[in-house]
């Protein structure tokens, strides 16, 4: 009896436990995610109608699993439609198996990084000109409001249109558009020659040599060139009555037919044609001076509202200027960006005027991003500073500093360090130089222009008291003036509320007797840590 | 078990009384006339909302040139540069739906109400009715003038039986809907109601939706019509122009004046005129051109410590206090929002005698156009009597006349869309004023299409209803 009831128990015991087996893990073989979004991969794959062949690109290019993986990517799909007309177009191809051989492979790798941004960018950022960021190429895309219609009629690269944007994933950003981009791949003067709206510049620039100078990516230094090219299109110079090279030549340098000389007049304006500076449209400064390829010569800025005057004359009455036609102008290329000026654009020799350099933002490096604040670079990275002995110096972007754009060249411990300046017009000049100083820490400097010692040393531990801060006169007469009130920091506050910003009087009467960038060099007589932020030239009768 | 089985079911009684204990259902609800009343009131608290209010003012500013941003949120700055997306929350049209939505509940319950109260006349009823009427109607009004294309929504969602997923409906379907609510309106209303100034400006009268009504034709193209509506108002005798020393005191600072017609009014604050112009953290200021607009006549009593402040750069309409520039105090905002007042009814009856064929009357509208125009300046206004220049001095005027009362947008949009846009011009020059140096062709591209005039339907309501179509220049 009882081995019965204990047998009872025990088989009762293990149907119990059969129970308690059954109880499987329903969400085994699940992956959990943080969000219930889905990846550009999934966007894509669940909208085949759309993307299947850009998909197929990415899974041939292995970047399928790139974009997959945790990030804030823009991809520019281009849709199924366009990619077939493109590889139609360029292969002689109706799918994208038939693109397999090695080279085929790679050049579809430099698409699909062509087509990807590391960082996400919706359409609200979009503006006239190029994205602040490079592609994985490290190409600039730009994008284009001039044929209207706002977001959905944009032109990107001024080639193709978009087809769906703003589309979000949970690592980035979808827009889907209506052609493929062509990676860039000609430099400046060869993307003028396909173009083919500029032939008569095209061949000016062969004639002097300038096409191969305009065509090299990478200067010595390792740094990408970005040139940018302003051009008269054949049809602006049939207004002026030059319909051939030869038209030109007579117009510009009818005696001398020695074009690549540096001093013949024709290669001089070809010269006088480019900079190295990256401008887009945008990115003119509002007044300023940009130095051109051309050595000791500049073309002057000036905005309006609406409109960019180039070397307008200034004499006050009948004033005329060269401007940018926008509609023909922010062509990207693999080494910089051309534009059409309207009307023929010949040497101009500005009058003095008041120049700030600030020694950052002024640089074509900072404003191609090829040097990132905080990065420490050797001096060679730079094309326009110097300093000895070699070490890597670094500026600083802080937006707690009242400092133009933020930015200071960071440096110390050096014996010195020198600028080449903006091209200056001859005249005579006041000379400013402004650094966060007011501080024990400090440096003190000897300044000298093109070799030679001016000015009383530049003392940048001297405090409030020590300069007569903020009483104007007294400050004068010791040397310094306030710092400016419409540079602020942050929280509002200006140069001239700081002490530490006001700008030391270099030399008050600085005859600059030739006009081109001078060299400007800071000698160390203390050494310590120096911010400096810009020097200025203010002309004085 | 059986006998068990039954005394369990029928135990179940009280628990099938599915009603809840604390709170009021609808039926319950609609016994009496004070009942209505109370219904009444909430429709027209349900738009002294700042979620309400400040799309009105925002509706009617942003996109237009007379405000510019010092603080403003990256919505109002898009909306500024007319750069609108679905997401952006400023186009949630929920506000204004949940006010037609108590005006649909008053008109279908209203009825059973009287049954069920004796003292309830058929007199009162009708006015209830016709007050809710004129509150849809304005409310319908401002959205077709926004979005072009709305459901129309003329049932309460009190009950299973409605239509969640109501489409769009044509524009020329919700302004016939909103002329015959109106008509019905205006013959139901009372001219007044023999208590406060406030009480008389804050409830919709007879007056109120001939203003409205008026308004609708002009938009509409209606202009027989308008001058009709218009002229009734004026007939009415219960409205006129005041001083034009007194212009800024009696209208805008102390508000309710005998100009007035449709004065929104606020128990407590106006929280959108405190949080936009309050001159401690103003969000928005006058544009820069600002003094422009109103050169040519010095004695204008619009300028100054009136409509802005030039030193301080503020709107002074809504944030000051008297000339000599003292400003109300963060908790002083008791502005009320003013829909409609007669200097308007006498502009629009202008336009309309300026734009019909059959009753055009130059002459006449010069004179219209000069009593609002004399009345600030002092000054006889100097303008050639054509149609094109009168045009022109029009809408010059209600640009002085009614500066940041939300409604220059609306005067840019209804000027430049005649004629199939003959002058849209009037909207694509906003670019000019609106860029910098660097956003020209961006901005201009923004306001170059014609679709883009009217606000896209915010993403979550087309992702709510699979019957509401996306307006056109907005799909992606």
């Amino acid at each position: 009896m009882e081995t019965k009831k204990l047998m009872t128990w025990i088989v009762g015991l293990c149907v119990f436990m059969l129970f308690l087996n059954a109880c499987n893990d329903d969400l085994e073989d699940t992956t959990f995610f943080t969000t219930d979004e889905m990846t550009i991969i999934g966007t894509l794959e669940s909208n085949p109608e759309k993307f299947s062949l850009y998909l197929e690109i990415l899974e041939k290019t292995e970047y399928y699993n790139a974009l997959k993986s945790y990030g804030n990517y823009t991809c520019f799909a281009p849709t199924n439609e366009a990619i077939l007309k493109y590889i139609q177009e360029n292969f002689n191809a109706n799918s994208i198996d038939e693109l397999s051989s090695e080279q085929d492979i790679e050049f579809l790798k430099v698409l699909v990084k062509f087509h990807t941004m590391p960082s996400g960018r919706l359409t609200s950022s979009f503006i006239e000109g190029r994205l602040p960021d490079t592609t994985y190429t490290g190409d600039y895309l730009t994008t284009s409001f001039l044929r209207g219609g706002g977001i959905s009629n944009v032109e990107i690269n001024r080639e193709v249109g978009l087809e769906q944007y703003d589309i979000r994933t949970n690592n980035g950003v979808i827009h889907a558009i209506n052609g493929v981009m062509s990676p860039f791949v000609d430099p400046v003067p060869a993307a003028m020659e396909k173009a083919g709206k500029h032939n008569i510049f095209v061949e000016a620039m062969k004639q002097t040599g300038y096409y191969e100078i305009f065509s090299v990516i990478f200067a010595d230094n390792g740094s990408k060139n970005n040139f940018t090219i302003l051009a008269e299109s054949d049809e602006v110079y049939a207004k002026e009555g030059i319909n051939s090279f030869e038209d030109l030549v007579a117009r510009i340098s009818p005696s001398d037919s020695d074009f690549t000389n540096p001093d013949n007049d024709l290669n001089r304006y070809v010269g006088y044609h480019a900079t190295k500076n990256f401008l887009y449209t945008a990115d003119f400064p509002e007044d300023a001076f940009i130095n051109t390829v051309l050595p000791r010569n500049a073309i002057k800025s000036f905005k309006t509202d609406k409109e960019l005057r180039l070397n307008e004359t200034e004499t006050g009455v009948d004033d005329t200027w060269t401007s940018i036609i926008t509609s023909e102008s922010n062509y990207p290329s693999k080494n910089g960006v051309y534009h059409t000026v309207d009307k023929l654009f010949t040497i101009f020799v500005p009058k003095p005027k008041h120049i700030i350099f600030d020694v950052i933002s002024d640089q074509p490096e900072y404003q191609s991003r090829l040097i990132r604040s905080h990065q420490k670079v050797p001096s060679t990275a730079w094309e326009f500073i110097r300093w000895f002995p070699e070490k890597d110096v670094r500026y600083l972007r802080q937006s707690k500093n009242s400092n133009i754009d933020h930015t200071v060249l960071d440096i110390a411990g050096v014996a010195w360090f020198e600028f080449d300046t903006p091209v200056i017009p001859k005249g005579k000049y006041e000379m400013l130089v402004m650094g966060n100083g007011g501080n024990g820490a400090r440096a003190i400097f000897q300044i000298y222009f093109d070799g030679e010692p001016i000015g009383s040393v530049y003392n940048m531990t001297l405090r409030a008291g020590d300069i007569g801060w903020p009483d104007e006169t007294l400050m004068d007469s010791r040397g310094w003036r306030l710092g400016y009130e419409e540079y602020v920091d942050n929280k509002g506050v200006s140069q001239a509320e700081k002490s530490g910003n006001s700008r030391f009087i270099v030399s008050r009467e600085l005859l600059i007797p030739e006009q081109k960038r001078h060299v400007v060099r800071f000698e160390t007589l203390k050494s310590g840590n120096s911010p400096i932020d810009f020097i200025e030239w203010i002309p004085v009768d | 078990m059986v006998p068990m089985l039954l005394a369990v079911l029928s135990s179940c009684d009280d628990y099938l009384q599915l009603e809840p204990q604390d709170n009021l259902i609808q039926q319950e609800f609609w016994q009496n006339k004070e009942q209505v009343a109370s219904a009444v009131a909430g429709c027209y608290a349900s738009m002294n909302q700042s979620g309400f209010t400040d799309r009105i003012l925002k509706w009617g500013e942003l996109r237009a040139e007379m405000l510019v941003s010092l603080r403003a949120g990256g919505n109002e700055q898009n909306m500024m540069r007319n750069f609108i997306i679905p997401t952006n929350g400023l186009v949630n049209w929920a506000d204004f739906y949940e006010t037609i939505n108590y005006c649909n509940l008053v008109l279908e319950f209203a009825d059973a109400a009287k049954e069920k109260d004796l003292s309830f006349t058929n007199q009162e009823l009708a006015n209830y009715k016709a007050e809710v009427l004129t509150i849809r109607a304005l409310v319908y009004f401002i959205l077709v003038k926004n979005f072009k294309e709305v459901p129309l929504v003329l049932t309460a969602t009190s009950n299973s039986q409605v239509d969640f997923y109501p489409a769009k409906s044509t524009e020329d379907e919700v302004i016939a809907q909103i002329i015959s609510d109106l008509k019905i309106a205006v013959q139901d209303l009372n001219l007044g109601y023999s208590q406060s100034a406030a009480y008389d400006k804050g409830r919709m009268t007879k007056g109120a939706a001939l203003a409205i009504l008026a308004d609708v034709y002009l938009w509409n193209g209606q202009y027989n019509e308008c001058i009709v509506a218009t002229q009734d108002i004026i007939d009415s005798g219960r409205y006129s122009l005041v001083e034009g020393s007194d212009w800024f005191n009696e209208i805008f600072f102390e508000g309710n004046s005998v100009e007035g017609i449709f004065e929104l009014q606020f128990s407590d604050l106006n929280r959108t005129y405190q949080s936009s112009f309050y001159v401690g953290s103003p969000i928005y200021a006058p544009f820069p051109e600002i003094r422009q607009v109103y050169a040519g006549y010095p004695d204008d009593v619009r300028t100054n410590f009136a409509t802005f402040d030039l030193e301080q750069n503020t709107v002074f309409k809504f944030a000051g206090v008297d000339e000599t520039g003292v400003y109300r105090g963060q908790q002083e905002f008791f502005n009320t929002f003013i829909f409609y007042r007669y200097a308007e009814v006498l502009l629009m009856q202008a336009e309309a005698y300026l734009l019909s064929t059959e009753n055009k009357n130059l002459d006449r509208a010069a004179n219209l156009i000069e009593m609002v125009h004399q009345r600030s300046t002092g000054a006889p206004l100097e303008v050639p009597i054509d149609e094109v220049s009168l045009l022109n001095a029009l809408l010059l005027e209600r640009q002085k006349e009614f500066a940041f009362e939300a409604k220059r947008w609306y005067d840019l949009l209804r000027f430049a869309r005649r004629n199939n846009f003959q002058d849209q011009y009037l909207i694509t020059d906003l670019a000019d004023i609106k860029s910098s140096a660097d956003d020209y062709e961006l901005i201009l591209s923004f306001y170059s299409d014609k679709e883009s005039y009217f606000l896209p339907i915010f993403q979550n309501e087309v992702d709510l209803n699979p019957n509401l179509e996306q307006n056109p220049y907005y799909e992606n």
